[in-house]
């Protein structure tokens, strides 16, 4: 065989080499962005769980107790910041808002005993709970995914296919560190 | 140099030991690593989990701790649920059931797959109702054992199987209960006929039959043994995993 075919023929398999590996980078990169899309609209799902079971939530206390209002309203407040949140730190953000004013609605409870023994309560107290912990266990599953992603889109050679064709980083399901704190509640 | 090597080797077991979590037993449908349960109620459990999975592929396991390490008991129920693989593997309908006794908590988590039959306002009442007044009072046998046979008749209605005979009717510790008031007894009532309808149906077809000897027949202690099945999420591989978070808790 001519020495220049050779040369040619190995370019090609070079080529062909290198090309293969790009399309796997690719394709697992299209893989783990769908995980973390997935991932998200599953913490999305259980939010708007949360949020359709609080309108009874606040009825069955409304209907007990005659001075909190206070606690009432910055439950709808944060609920309502929720659903207008377009981000997912602003949906952290608002999601941490959320849950600290429903704790706080819990240790108000406390002082209405009839309120705590009414069936209707404990069950969406029940199934409050659970959601959060639906909500805590998606935000868990989709900051695990976002990582995998984050990092394999940043290391070499598959940062160049990311940066080529546009896979950009994932932001993690994270409140703001002094939202985390539940506010003191004063008696 | 030597000593070097062995103190690092302990490091290394008793790294991976605080945060290992146990691991299924061989029989699998109960794990009572707290001691709390009698041979006749571990029976119990093992022979109706596996009449369980063997018509529905639907696993009920329970487990007792001596300790979950002050974490909380949703967050390690979950794991251990997910790292347990219960579950069948396409259904993901799993179903954990945690004694911390320590911390004196219990908890009951639900896998996908069950999650319509046992919503969490349902676990919290089947906890409220048959477990935690005999585990507050240290009868940790009684309270799991009722609870358990109460979710197992609910997760056989849910397939819309009848109850086997092996399972005990706890139905009769409901009496007294205050919530026919509010209207759930019409709602569950209505649920009963819907069941009743599709029994009457099923049975017509004749496939009930063949399923209903499978119950009678316990396969044993350790029938399944060999390891854990797994079946389900096989463990956590960032994909969701087969339990979502469903269930509730109760401490006593």
């Amino acid at each position: 065989m001519k020495k220049g075919t050779i040369i040619l023929i190995a370019i090609i398999a070079v080529i062909a080499i290198i090309g293969f590996s790009f399309m796997g980078s690719y394709n697992s990169l299209v893989t783990l962005k769908s995980n973390v899309d997935e991932q998200y609209s599953n913490i999305q799902t259980q939010l708007q769980r949360r949020s359709d079971l609080i309108p009874n939530l606040v009825n069955t206390v409304k209907g007990y107790t005659q001075h909190e209002s206070e606690v009432l309203q910055s439950i709808a407040d944060a609920r309502s910041k929720l659903s207008g949140a377009t981000t997912p730190e602003a949906a952290a953000q608002a999601d941490s808002e959320l849950s600290s004013a429903l704790s706080r609605l819990l240790v108000v409870v406390e002082n209405y005993p009839q309120l705590k023994a009414d069936t209707q309560f404990t069950a969406l107290t029940d199934e409050l709970a659970g959601t959060e912990n639906r909500i805590a266990v998606a935000r868990k599953d989709y900051n695990a995914v976002a990582k995998k992603y984050n990092v394999k889109i940043k290391k070499f050679p598959t940062v160049i296919i990311a940066n080529l064709f546009g896979f950009d980083e994932s932001a993690y399901f994270e409140a703001a560190a002094d939202a985390q704190n539940a506010p003191e509640v004063a008696f | 140099m030597k000593r070097f090597i062995a103190v690092l080797i302990l490091t290394i077991i008793n790294i991976t030991t605080v945060f290992a979590l146990p691991s299924p037993t061989n029989e699998f449908y109960v794990a009572d690593y707290a001691n709390l349960l009698s041979d006749n109620t571990k029976q119990y459990i093992v022979n109706n989990s596996n009449a369980l999975y063997n018509s529905t592929d639907a696993q009920i396991v329970v487990a007792t701790v001596d300790t979950i390490d002050g974490q909380n008991e949703r967050e390690y129920g979950i794991e251990l649920a997910r790292s347990w693989g219960i579950g069948g593997k396409s259904k993901n309908n799993g179903l954990l059931i945690l004694l911390a006794l320590q911390e004196r908590k219990i908890t009951v988590e639900v896998g996908y797959g069950l999650e319509g039959a046992l919503p969490d306002s349902k676990t919290g009442r089947f906890l409220d109702q048959y477990a935690v007044e005999h585990l507050s009072m240290g009868d940790y046998d009684t309270g799991i054992r009722n609870l358990y046979s109460a979710i197992l008749a609910e997760t056989y209605n849910e397939y819309g199987l009848s109850v086997p005979d092996s399972v005990e009717d706890v139905s009769v510790y409901n009496e007294g209960s205050s919530e026919e008031s509010d209207g759930t007894g019409e709602f569950i009532v209505l649920i009963v006929v819907v069941v009743l309808y599709i029994l009457i149906h099923k049975n017509g077809g004749g496939t009930n039959h063949r399923r209903s000897t499978m119950f009678i027949t316990p396969t044993g202690f350790g029938g399944h043994s060999g390891g854990f099945h797994g079946g389900g999420g096989g463990g956590f591989r960032g994909g969701g995993g087969s339990f979502g978070g469903g269930g509730s808790s109760r401490g006593f």
